[in-house]
């Protein structure tokens, strides 16, 4: 372990240690970020009415729309001088957001990440390539310290350039590869096609900064023959590294000396107990440039603080299943497009995911779910009796999946409409009644 | 000894019936038989055609679900009791019909049963025995 002191810390200690800092950070942010005061001011709540982690519920909310409306540096807690770094990210709706960084903060961000290589079995005889983007984007620039830190060799190979990529791998003798995910399947095949595998001394790779599948993970794992590993991680909190998985694989450590991770109900806010789906929340503890409380980060997660085989007492949360801002309240309850897209995904048996639109609608003061399902080849049949089975099939499993009943209806192959290469996948007609 | 026939996935919309005939026709497809098993909600139009791969090609392309499926077509004399003594045979035999449908046809001057059953190669054994030969894909255009 890269630091077993903290790693292995019993609970309670880390309890103990989160409620002295956040204790700490509340007062400095009510100090000096006149959003957070407001926020605190409009509850009637002054840092002294915080004691501890008990207390963190009481606080407000912050959102990804504070860091556009205080754009670029209004949320920092501290004065310029002190920022060493910034980064920021375009997002995808509109205005880039920006993130800064104190000398501390960037100290901090590359222990997670030693943590992290530590925690998969890599040293300072690893020689880990990135292929995160450098730059802006805290991708690169955040597991180049952490590598560095571990006095691995790090090779900062950045994107781009696939064959010079897979070139350096094979001479440089990279053993760890560090990429999102899309980009190491896409290596992945590459390598497959050039017939170089047995080349490369590659025996595992970190994999993050965009939603993968578990499906995607044995691709990887099989076509390289290395171990996949999940990383979290984002701008707002910090950038990659917030959580990541152990040898174990078996959910994400969230560093939790670091951050407190909370799942709340993103329509009620409350708090879920432990293993309950919902809204992923980070609080930051250690952050000086841009500390944050409650930062709602619309991922849709879980979280599980039993020990973990590898004597981490860290807590673990599960692979992002969705994102809140796609959640459709449907009779009450909570249905996300990524459930939708996991049963027809075990439906069509290695068939490629069928395309599908779900349709809300509003009949009788009754909320309806309509499921439009693109058919594949392995649904459809000569016979009305085994289309009828693969309809009903589906129902049953989104019923079990959902906890509300949907209406599927089988359409033609690309009669879906899509714009911009996109199908839609979402049709609420009860906002326009 | 098993003729093509094409199962389409028709969607009940208004003009896709018309769509599918439509591409056939403009292709030089000709449509000897069909028949169509529906719901209220699609239909599944079964197609006897003089090259049903290509027709499969043509209707893939238009976006349109298609499969090729293996069914008999028996010779059945145009008079009455011919299709009683082909089920009876079928029936005799524990073989059971999937669905089933018939045309006239010029070359073999007579009407053809096309029909799936639950084993068509039991059926194709059990009506030659009789002395009943099923049509070949070449003997039907
Ligand atoms: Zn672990």
């Amino acid at each position: 372990m890269w630091n077993e002191k903290i790693e292995k810390m019993p609970r309670e200690n880390l309890r103990a240690l989160q409620s002295e800092r956040l204790v700490a950070q509340v007062k400095r942010m009510y100090e000096n970020v006149p959003t957070f005061k407001a926020r605190m001011d409009e509850k009637g709540l002054k840092p002294a009415d915080i004691h501890g982690v008990d207390d963190l519920s009481k606080l407000p909310f912050s959102y990804k729309s504070d860091l556009r409306d205080n754009y670029p540096y209004g949320l920092f807690a501290v004065p310029m001088s002190e920022i060493v770094r910034v980064h920021a990210s375009s997002g995808t709706t509109g205005k880039q957001i920006v993130v800064g960084y104190t000398e501390n903060d960037l100290e901090m961000w590359a222990e997670c990440i030693a943590r992290m290589f530590t925690a998969i079995g890599a040293d300072n005889n690893a020689f880990i390539q990135i292929s995160f983007g450098y730059g802006l984007f805290t991708g690169g620039l955040g597991a180049h310290y952490g590598a560095q830190k571990i006095g691995a060799t790090v090779i900062p190979t950045s994107t781009g350039n696939t064959q010079r990529q897979i070139q350096t791998m094979i001479d440089f003798g990279t053993t760890v590869l560090c990429s999102t995910p899309s980009y190491a399947l896409y290596l992945a095949e590459e390598i497959e096609a050039m017939g170089v595998k047995d080349k490369l001394k590659l025996k595992m790779g970190i994999f993050g900064a965009e939603p993968w599948t578990d499906d995607m993970r044995r691709t990887i794992e099989e076509k390289v023959n290395i171990k996949a590993y999940d990383i979290y991680g984002l701008s707002e909190i910090m950038g990659p590294g917030v959580a990541c998985e152990c040898e174990a694989q078996d959910g994400m450590h969230v560093w939790e000396d670091m951050f407190i991770p909370e799942i709340i109900d993103p329509e009620t806010l409350e708090v879920l107990p432990e293993g309950e789906t919902g809204e992923l929340v980070f609080t930051t503890l250690t952050k000086e440039g841009f500390p944050l409380i409650r930062y709602r980060t619309r991922d849709i997660s879980s979280l599980y603080f039993e020990p973990c085989k590898c004597g981490r007492t860290h807590l673990r949360m599960r692979k992002p299943s969705g994102r809140s801002d796609d959640m459709l309240i449907i009779r009450g309850v909570n249905v996300f497009p990524s459930q939708i897209e996991e049963v027809l995904i075990k439906v069509s048996e290695g068939d490629i995911t069928p395309n599908y639109q779900i349709i809300v609608d509003r009949v009788n003061n009754n909320d309806t779910l309509d499921i439009n399902v693109e058919m594949s080849e392995s649904m459809f049949e000569d016979e009305i009796e085994s289309v009828e089975k693969t309809e009903k099939k589906i129902t049953s499993m989104l019923r079990s999946t959902l906890g509300i009943g949907a209406k599927v209806h089988l359409v033609n192959p690309k009669s879906i409409e899509r714009s911009e290469g996109k199908a839609k996948r979402v049709i609420d007609k009860r906002i326009l009644h | 000894m098993n003729v093509k026939q094409l199962s389409v996935f028709v969607e009940n919309k208004s003009g896709r019936a018309y769509a599918i005939a439509d591409t056939l026709s403009k292709n030089d497809i000709n449509i000897s038989a069909l028949s169509i098993a529906d719901t209220s909600e699609y239909g599944i139009m079964r197609l006897i055609v003089n090259d049903p791969e290509k027709a499969k090609g043509l209707l893939q392309e238009s976006g349109v679900m298609v499969k090729i499926t293996d069914v008999i077509a028996i010779p059945m004399g145009n008079n009455p009791g011919a299709l009683t003594n082909i089920l009876k045979i079928l029936t005799e035999n524990d073989i059971s019909v999937k669905y089933m449908y018939a045309f006239v046809n010029k070359r073999n001057d007579g009407a053809v049963l096309i029909t799936k059953t639950n084993d068509n190669d039991t059926a194709v054994l059990t009506l030659k025995k009789l002395g009943i030969d099923p049509i070949s894909q070449e003997e039907l255009f």
